[in-house]
């Protein structure tokens, strides 16, 4: 287990580069953006396993790629591009829309390391209750994030899940701000058609 | 503004993107419209809901998966690289110029899939093999019956003229056989209304010569029509010119080479016995000939009595090289006079099996 460290994310970079060994380095950039990126690979998935296959690819690329960063973007950008670009690669292969039409009996609505029990204990009812309601609320959102088409859904999320500027959304997806702007807005209205149920 | 224009803003409000006036704007027309102050509550809210999702955290044994993932990679690379990295190495010069001279020749052979029947020992015959045997009309009409006059021409062809390469391709047993067959051939087709027993025996002779190829040129001033308006020097020809070709070849065994010179056309013939062994040449033959004229091939078509006519452009100024090409045409044929056309139009008729 890597501590958190202080160390600005191009001094780390820079550790790396000068040797490609430098694994603490390296680590020290996955437990940063470990959850961040998972968070972004899961809303853009909606599937803990495959968010967690596309989040390890997305640092697999990271390390085999970080030989060739030139710090004309920043790290935080140019990892978010990759694990976007890895997760649109995720939604079209054949594997994951084959397990996707397989496997949505099985998966929980929202998967994490508590899972959501079966029996509810009695004094933790009421709790439980409102957890529940909760769990089944995310599970909607979540639903209806994944109607959306794969550009509004990653401006979607890197906007309002991840709270990236529009600056940085479009260095990231490569559209001009005028084009984040209306995709948003966009994307936005045909959520707020699907949600009304929650919203009103 | 109108709501439509106020609801397009809205998004970017939330956000604090607008410009000062269009924030302005947006505050102000939502004090007074409902439904646009509605339209904003729910998106504000929507946008609070999306944001309130619970972060779902990386398990905890993501970085060393992370890094078991990575070893893998490399292992497999490490492998790939081991099977497919020559022991020897190469200089990067010789490599990429063996490449280049192997990708030359697939892609030469792919767009010229003919190429390979140019230098077919038939095709070759066909072209490089040739003796004029000049005969004058006169011979030919004398003959009685098809037998008689093919012994009468045999004879008079063996004692007044030889063929000079007549056996370049051929071995020399087969020789002798291969020229009978040729006057025989010339009787069988010239005096063909009288009968098909010397066509017969042409075709038993065939059979005896697997070994032997050969090819009739005959240029026609007799055989030109008379009635063709157009024949200009061939319609003055007192003579017949017949040329005979052989060589060695399994695939063409005889054909009979007609021309015909009407101002700027040729028709040249060719009279295989076998329709089956010609028609596997006759495409060859014309790309033979396109190729060594350097001559642009068209309109090549087949009608039903297997007749392939098919045109030559061969440029004015090179019409004497044309004719030198084909050997079995040029020598006896007199030139097209000097024309201001830029090319000549060459029609070229092969005949399959016509007797």
């Amino acid at each position: 287990m890597v501590n958190e460290t202080s160390e600005p994310d191009g001094e780390l970079i820079k550790r790396f580069q000068q040797s490609k060994q430098n694994t603490p380095a390296f680590d020290a950039l996955i437990t940063r953006y470990k959850n961040r990126i998972f968070h972004l690979c899961y809303r853009f998935l909606g599937n803990y396993e495959e968010a967690n296959d596309s989040a390890q690819e997305t640092f697999v690329k990271v390390y085999r790629a970080l030989d060739t960063f030139r710090f004309e973007s920043s790290f935080s950008t140019w990892i978010y591009r990759i694990a976007v670009n890895t997760c649109k690669n995720k939604l079209v292969s054949a594997e994951y829309r084959m397990r996707r039409r397989t496997s949505s009996i099985d998966t929980p609505l929202e998967t994490s390391e508590n899972d959501c029990p079966l029996e509810i204990a009695d004094e933790k009812a009421q709790t439980g209750r409102g957890e529940l309601e909760k769990k089944e609320k995310s599970a909607v959102i979540q639903a209806a994030i994944e109607t959306l088409p794969e550009e509004q859904r990653s401006i979607v999320i890197l906007r309002d899940i991840q709270g990236l500027s529009y600056e940085e959304i479009s260095q990231i997806t490569g559209f001009n701000l005028g084009t984040v702007k209306s995709k948003l807005a966009r994307a936005r209205c045909a959520l707020k058609e699907k949600l009304q149920r929650i919203i009103s | 503004m109108k709501c439509a224009e106020i609801k397009e803003l809205l998004s970017a409000y939330i956000d604090a993107m607008l410009e000062p006036a269009e924030k302005q704007a947006v505050e102000t027309h939502c004090a007074t419209c409902p439904e646009c102050r509605k339209e904003l509550a729910e998106l504000t809210s929507v946008v609070s809901h999306i944001a309130s999702l619970k972060p779902i955290d990386a398990p905890v044994d993501f970085t060393q998966k992370v890094h078991e993932r990575i070893e893998r990679r490399s292992e497999f690379e490490r492998i790939m690289k081991k099977i497919f990295t020559p022991r020897m190495k190469l200089p990067l010069e010789v490599a990429g110029m063996l490449t280049s001279v192997v990708l030359v020749i697939t892609v030469y052979r792919f767009m010229h899939p003919m190429e390979k029947a140019y230098y077919s020992p038939m095709t070759e015959q066909v072209l490089e093999v040739t003796a004029p045997i000049p005969i004058s009309k006169n011979t030919l009409r004398n003959t009685g019956d098809s037998t008689q006059g093919f012994k009468n021409v045999r004879q008079r062809i063996l004692s007044e003229q030889k063929p000079l390469n007549i056996s370049r391709f051929s071995q020399e047993g087969v020789k002798k056989d291969t020229l009978s067959f040729k006057e025989e051939a010339y009787v069988g087709e010239k005096e063909k209304t009288q009968g098909k027993g010397v066509s017969r025996g042409m075709r038993d002779e065939y059979k005896g010569m697997n070994a032997a190829a050969t090819v009739y040129g005959d240029s026609v001033g007799g055989i030109a029509p008379q009635d063709s308006a157009g024949n200009l020097a061939f319609s003055r020809a007192p003579e017949q010119h017949r040329w005979v070709t052989e060589g060695n070849g399994a695939m063409s065994k005889a054909a009979d080479i007609q021309l015909v010179k009407y101002k700027t056309q040729l028709y040249v013939i060719l009279l295989p016995v076998k329709s089956e062994i010609i028609q596997t040449n006759v495409i060859p033959l014309i790309h033979v000939i396109a190729h060594k004229t350097t001559a642009q091939i068209t309109n090549t078509t087949t009608d039903s009595r297997g007749i392939t006519t098919f045109f030559l452009n061969v440029p004015t100024n090179t019409i004497q090289e044309f004719m030198q090409k084909i050997k079995f045409i040029a020598p006896k044929i007199p030139l097209p006079a000097p024309s201001l056309t830029q090319s000549e139009s060459i029609s070229i008729q092969i005949v399959i099996n016509p007797l």
